[in-house]
């Protein structure tokens, strides 16, 4: 992920929290330990997403044929994808079902279910802060 | 026995096709209406296309390509 500005950001001021800071426009997460310049308050414990995903019939034959040829399979490199957003979506509606304010020690692990399924975990620590 | 391989046929060949056609997961191509852009950009490895993250009313995620690609 980038987490720089965009022109087309257009409903974003310039003042403010940055993406993924506390009080910004989107959920904090992090992959450190702590947020910098923020305390933890309370730890509400783990928070997991969870998502298995297939490619379907028509794709994992053309994926297939294009496995024989070698390099990139764009096809699975696109489950793989979607597989990482589904699973971040859902970690991020966990988290804000308990209320917390950002998830630390943000992870992604994936595994496979049966043949040309995928499945994909993110977690993470769901954390309260400090109010300041 | 000829009219059930006919409906097995039947039900790959639509699997088939509507493999093909599955919208990719919380994308959309344009943002609609009281969506709120964010900061989280990246790079779509399967299409090379940017795409940036909006948050919809209710706070949920929607991917939408930025109309740039990075060349691969």
């Amino acid at each position: 992920m980038v987490f720089g500005r965009s022109e087309s950001a257009d409903t974003m001021s310039d003042d403010g929290p940055r993406y993924g800071e506390p009080g910004g426009s989107q959920f904090p997460i992090t992959t450190a330990l702590t947020f910098p310049g923020q305390e933890v308050d309370k730890s509400l414990g783990m928070v997991f997403g969870v998502v298995v995903r297939s490619m379907g019939l028509g794709k994992n034959i053309t994926a297939g044929i294009r496995s024989l040829a070698g390099g990139e399979v764009k096809q699975y490199t696109r489950l793989v994808e979607d597989s990482r957003r589904h699973a971040l979506d859902r970690m991020i509606e966990n988290g804000q079902l308990i209320g917390a304010d950002a998830i630390l020690s943000f992870r992604l692990d994936s595994s496979e279910v049966g043949q040309s399924l995928t499945e994909i975990v993110a977690y993470g620590t769901a954390v309260t802060f400090k109010k300041q | 026995m000829g009219f059930v391989f006919l409906i097995i046929a039947a039900v790959v060949i639509g699997c088939f096709f509507i493999s093909l056609f599955v919208r990719r997961h919380g994308e959309s191509e344009k943002p609609q209406p009281g969506w709120r852009s964010t900061e989280e950009v990246f790079n779509d490895p399967s299409t090379n296309r940017v795409m940036r993250v909006w948050l919809d009313q209710k706070g949920e995620r929607h991917y939408i390509p930025e109309g740039t690609r990075r060349a691969s």
